[in-house]
């Protein structure tokens, strides 16, 4: 029995181990393109419509070029098959609001001036987007950030030097006051004149960012022309708003998208009538609503979340340890000051956009204090199942509507021919339990498989 | 890089080595102290926040918090940082001789051509291990297979949970043992089941369709002498109300066969009773819709690698056409799907969560499409869903579990003293039920028989 056991186990080994060298290490010929397919598992694949059970998708290169029922998929030869039995294959998840520099550290106010002494911005950035990525995160809106860090980094993600979602970068947001930052990271370009606001928007945009983000405090006539300027280079405008006052102006002068509106409890629920001129008007809102309203009391539920192994894993001793440090007495953390009113307010804020038929996406602020890059998304799209919305649309809203919102529409969001194959595959069925979705085992982007069977190896960035 | 392929072969070896390959009994004797997460103990307080447990041979000699732990050297430490520490679950009503095969008109047959019975018993004890489960109660499987796996997990020969068996079950008209003649009066059922407490088995179990009080009590007054349990697999009100004249210790199966909610009085009198009710309400009600919406539930690849290639392919045989197995379709209207949820949804469920009844949790496990793997989380998840709060349903598959069993005393919760059956979850269980489907380590009598590599001694 045992010698049985032990020949089986050898036989495994060597099959995997070639596999692992064919995969890794054998040059492709430069005519046939690179085949995979995904096989056997249930299908989501972002639209309205009822999942395809035992589906294939074929991908070839970065494109996916056929979906539908295994049994009817024709796989050519030389294909990478991945065994999706028994599995939810969906399109890559998106998140419309991230911060890389970022990793969950309980206090800015330590957390900049120790990472800029020791130069570890890119290092961090790295880490971040790693941990999105393997939480099935294939594309995301950086939303405040130094440049050129962030374009580099956005770049090297690009370029597949370092794995990461694709991002897209507001770089610095455009503010009127400074507000209680640090000055290090240089995240804010502070303007007086809407004429500065356009002037700030047009030097954004030329040293490369793609998307432009307004702040809080702007009047109606710096959003115009911060809006007017950005949509001349086709670039949107997402606005950090949260007062009824903000969110008016904002959406009235030609921002893109509002985020943040209706999270974090600095108002009641807005008027009937903001709400209405919202959805009346198509403009996508993301709430941004777990980071703190959720976290903060499931944090006090489960304080061991500040310790997930995977954490440790992904930070490496130094930074894990400063993170550590900075959860001692978290509920004394200045960032969450105002938890009391922001637990108040946190459903009827959210509901009031479920409930209204407004176009959401989804966004998290993630790497915010508490509300790590490896579980936001799951925990932003339950609190939004929680207050019900169904898991189906909670999923289109991370996937298809996102992309939308992105202005990718085109390329990314869900899982058809044509499009870039970005494509996770989860355990479990998350139109049953949404938090199927914290357990994501495959992940592609581009048609390349960066977790999972046949994955590319990525050394977690902390230890490169 | 050859140097780093052997040591991940040696690596694989080790960690895949089943306790199997090791000759003769096994008992636990080192220290193992589990270090850093959250403990929920079995009891209705508070988790304890990074908390410690510390294990000697087979018994918990210490919890508290990890702050104030001494532990001992050259203890094996299992780093549970982020995790979730809980007693072992409880299965009250398992099946080992079935693993979820569709249709028992050729799984038995099959079984029995193919002579895997025991192997079917010792897959489905691995599964019980690995899904959390370290006490489970076998109502029905083949009596000296039973034994066999009973004395093999006893001895941690094989990997399986603690059992408690009943060997085959008791039917009016039916021969049960050969050579005893059908079971027609209470007399029958005395010299049955006086041939049963001989043959080893722990539990009585008899199927309601017929059975009088008088039946039940010659079954009691047996059991009591033997010191065995009895156990009623009963759905009509009747049934339940001679079980409960005879004084029957624990009522399987009540209110999930797609009867109406009990009348009052009856639910009354087994509240006022206490006697534990085990509904196994989530087979069929939850499993069905469920295969419906994800059928490739039934193509899960662990499956594939608990059953091996020639049990899986017959499983997989089964499955097709699923939703026209009989299992589903009765002629009768006991026992059908539709019917069942029905009144599942109309309160045969909600009737335990909200009378205060002693509820236990158990799910016919193995039945068809209702896989040891996941039979547990699904009825807890059920009974969740339908208001009991999740620390509650909890300690029923814990705690109350164990003092059901008479075992109170020494297992259902992680304090000193008590014999070391330990799970670690992924994920907060309070916050989503479902976090019981990510079992990462799995202790049982001392022995870790699950994940739990150690980070180091101390």
């Amino acid at each position: 029995m045992t010698r049985a056991i032990v020949g089986k186990t050898l036989c495994v080994m060597v099959v995997g181990a070639l596999v692992w060298f064919s995969a890794g290490e054998t040059p492709m010929s430069a005519q046939s393109p690179r085949r995979v397919a995904l096989v056997g598992g249930m299908l989501l694949d972002g639209y309205a419509v009822p999942p395809l059970h035992h589906a294939a998708v074929l991908i070839e290169n970065d494109r996916i070029v056929w979906v539908g029922r295994a049994a009817e998929a024709r796989i050519p030869d030389g294909t990478t098959v991945i065994d999706t039995s028994g599995r939810v294959m969906m399109p890559g998840l998106i998140d419309l609001h991230v911060h890389l520099k970022n990793l969950g550290h309980g206090d800015y106010d330590r957390w900049d001036p120790w990472l800029i002494e020791r130069n570890l911005l890119p290092t961090i950035n790295a880490i971040s987007a790693r941990q999105l990525l393997m939480a099935g995160v294939t594309s995301a809106v950086e939303l405040g950030a130094q440049i050129p860090e962030i374009i580099n980094t956005r770049d090297a993600i690009a370029a597949g030097k370092i794995p990461g979602p694709r991002l897209s970068v507001s770089g610095p947001w455009i503010t009127r006051s400074l507000g209680n930052y640090q000055p290090r990271p240089v995240r804010q370009i502070q303007i007086d004149t809407p004429e500065d606001a356009a002037r700030a928007t047009e030097d954004l945009i030329k040293k490369g960012v793609d998307v432009i983000k307004a702040y809080v405090g702007l009047t109606p006539a710096h959003y115009k022309a911060i809006a007017d300027t950005a949509h001349q280079h086709n670039v949107r405008v997402h606005a950090h708003v949260y007062s009824e006052h903000d969110t008016r102006n904002a959406l009235e002068n030609g921002i893109d998208v509002l985020t943040h509106a209706g999270s974090a409890g600095t108002a009641p629920p807005y008027s009937k009538q903001l709400v209405t001129d919202i959805v009346n008007a198509g403009r996508p809102v993301v709430v941004t609503a777990a980071h703190r309203s959720w976290v903060f009391p499931d944090t006090v539920a489960f304080p061991e979340r500040l310790q997930d192994p995977q954490l440790k894993a992904d930070f490496g001793p130094e930074i894990w340890e400063e993170v550590q440090r900075s959860f001692v007495g978290f509920q004394r953390l200045n960032y969450m000051g105002r938890i009391d009113r922001e637990v108040f307010f946190r459903e009827p804020g959210l509901k009031q956009f479920i409930e209204s038929g407004a176009v959401l996406g989804m966004g998290t602020d993630s790497g915010t204090p508490l509300n790590f890059h490896t579980e936001a998304l799951w925990r932003e799209m339950k609190a939004h199942v929680d207050l019900g919305m169904t898991p189906l649309a909670t999923i289109n809203a991370a996937t298809r509507i996102n992309a939308r919102i992105l202005g990718k529409a085109d390329q990314l969001g869900t899982i058809e021919p044509g499009k870039l194959a970005d494509i996770i595959v989860v355990k479990g069925n998350p139109l049953f339990d949404i938090t199927a979705l914290a357990h994501v085992e495959t992940v592609m982007k581009g048609g390349v498989i960066y977790k999972g069977d046949g994955a590319v190896a990525t050394t977690p960035s902390s230890r490169r | 890089m050859t140097a780093r392929l052997l040591a991940l072969a040696l690596a694989l070896l080790i960690s895949q080595t089943p306790i199997a390959a090791q000759p003769g009994p096994r008992t636990a004797t080192g220290t193992i102290a589990l270090v850093g997460g959250m403990l929920i103990d079995g009891y209705d307080v508070p988790p304890l926040h990074h908390a410690a447990v510390i294990v000697e041979g087979n018994r918990i000699v210490w919890v508290g918090p990890a702050a104030d732990a001494q532990i001992p050297k050259g203890a094996r430490i299992i780093d549970t940082s982020g995790r979730v520490m809980m007693p072992g679950l409880w299965e009250m009503h398992a099946h080992l001789d079935l693993i979820g095969h569709g249709n028992y008109a050729r799984w038995f047959p099959w079984l029995r051509e193919q002579k895997l019975t025991e192997k079917v018993m010792q897959i489905s004890a691995k599964q019980f291990i690995d899904a959390g489960i370290t006490s489970a109660v076998d109502l029905g499987s083949p009596l000296e297979e039973s034994v066999r796996i009973r004395q093999q997990t006893e001895r941690n020969e094989i990997v399986g949970p603690r059992l408690w068996i009943s060997g085959p079950m008791m039917r009016l008209g039916r021969e049960l043992l050969p050579g005893l003649g059908p079971i027609n009066t209470p007399d029958d059922v005395a010299r049955t089941f006086e041939a049963l407490a001989k043959a080893g088995v722990d539990i009585f179990k008899m199927q309601e369709g017929g059975f009088r009080v008088e039946h039940y009590r010659a079954a009691v007054e047996v059991a009591r002498r033997h010191r065995k349990q009895t156990q009623a697999h009963v759905y009509f009100p009747e049934a339940v109300e001679a079980a409960l004249d005879a004084d029957i210790d624990i009522l399987q199966h009540v209110g999930s066969g797609g009867t109406p909610p009990y009348p009052a009085a009856l639910m009354k009198r087994i509240v006022d009773r206490g006697i534990a009710v085990c509904p196994t309400a989530a087979h069929r009600i939850a499993v069905y819709p469920a295969t419906v919406e994800f059928p490739e539930r039934l193509q899960d690849p662990q499956l594939r690698k608990d059953f091996g290639a020639q049990i899986y392919d017959e499983v997989q045989a089964s499955f097709k056409q699923w939703e026209r197995l009989p299992y589903f379709q009765p002629l009768i209207g006991l026992g059908d799907t539709a019917r069942q949820k029905f009144f599942g949804e109309r309160g045969s469920i909600e009737q335990w969560v909200t009378s205060g009844a002693v509820v236990v949790m158990g799910t016919d496990s193995g039945t068809p499409l209702n896989f040891n793997t996941e039979a547990l989380w699904r009825e807890i998840k059920l009974f969740v869903d339908y208001g009991m709060s999740p620390m509650r349903a909890i300690m029923a598959s814990t705690r109350i579990s164990a003092r059901a069993m008479g075992r109170g005393d020494d297992l259902g919760t992680v304090e000193p003293g008590k014999l070391a059956d330990i799970i670690v979850i992924n994920g907060n269980p309070l916050f989503d039920i479902q976090s019981l489907a990510n079992v990462e380590v799995v202790i049982k009598d001392g022995l870790v028989l699950k994940g739990g590599a150690s980070q180091g001694t101390r």
